[in-house]
């Protein structure tokens, strides 16, 4: 995948918390990039095995809501987003960037 | 000052803050998503997560989802078109490939003294199929089904059944082989539909 702002955004944000669920909203929420990007690049990291999905008991939810579809991080994830993660804190292109942790 | 807490206060101000906040986000939403194709998970998935979302940003999300659809939507739809057309040109190519091939194994073993005298009753031809679902070649494993059959099965094979479920995944390879004394034939095919080993050659 093509390393771009937002990419680097959302693998910030997901690289937070390595080995939690990722919510799509929650994703755009903290990374700030708009739904229209976030959702086809979650499905792009799916394809390319970096994700794996899922979703939410429905026994399991005590509010009135339809189950949620969660995304998880595989090794193989966590290796190329944080390598990523590592050249872009060296890249001056992202240098302006709020990376977190990362930085 | 009254006249305007009157007015907020109304009826139809009250109607239109339940229209826009309460009911309209999910029906639209629900239209919204149809632009996905019917087996996409994008289409609950948006909809459940309208509910994580506060209520008071629900119009703007949304608003947003349209946006998300029409790029993902539509691409998904023209995507999964050309996939079951490369699915039924894989059928096809498959369904013409293997009767011939397992005809050839025939005339050879027919023709071949070697081989024929190989082709007895315990003779058996292995069909190995390995297929994997991804799209990207470099990632996943293959998921292997080796399958053993006599000459006598092969002749009876529902070939139509194994290849529907071969033509299924974006990724395979098949692979033919009779294998018996000094006898050995092997052909194979994969997913692109070039490398075809056409030769089936006896090796003593």
């Amino acid at each position: 995948m093509r390393k771009t702002r937002s990419l680097v955004q959302v693998a910030a944000v997901l690289l937070a918390e390595p080995n939690g669920r990722h919510w799509g909203y929650d994703l755009i929420k903290q990374s700030g990039e708009r739904s229209a990007v976030v959702y086809p690049m979650l499905t792009k990291m799916l394809n390319e095995g970096w994700l794996t999905d899922g979703w939410e008991d429905p026994a399991a939810i005590t509010e009135k809501r339809p189950p949620r579809r969660y995304y998880e991080l595989t090794d193989e994830g966590k290796y190329q987003l944080g390598a990523m993660l590592r050249s872009a804190y060296a890249d001056k292109r992202f240098s302006s960037m709020n990376l977190g942790w990362a930085q | 000052m009254i006249e305007l807490l009157d007015a907020i206060a109304s009826w139809p101000t009250f109607a239109a803050v339940v229209g826009v906040f309460g009911f309209a986000p999910g029906f639209v939403l629900r239209l919204i998503v149809q632009l996905y194709p019917k087996e996409s998970p994008r289409r609950r998935e948006l909809v459940a997560e309208l509910y994580a979302v506060p209520r008071l940003m629900r119009p703007l999300f949304v608003a947003e989802q349209m946006e998300t659809a029409l790029f993902e939507g539509f691409s998904e739809r023209s995507t999964l078109r050309l996939e079951r057309r490369a699915m039924e040109w894989r059928r096809q190519w498959l369904a013409s490939w293997m009767p011939v091939h397992l005809k050839s194994l025939g005339s050879l073993l027919a023709r071949d003294e070697y081989a024929a005298a190989d082709a007895d009753a315990d003779a058996r031809v292995l069909i190995r199929i390995a297929t994997k679902p991804k799209v990207i070649a470099r990632y996943g494993r293959y998921r292997r089904v080796d399958m053993s059959f006599s000459l006598e099965e092969i002749r009876k094979l529902d070939l139509e059944a194994l290849i529907l479920n071969v033509v299924g995944n974006r990724t395979f390879q098949i692979a033919m082989s009779f294998e018996h004394g000094r006898t050995r034939c092997q052909m194979w095919a994969n997913s692109g539909g070039k490398q075809l080993y056409l030769g089936i050659e006896p090796s003593r």
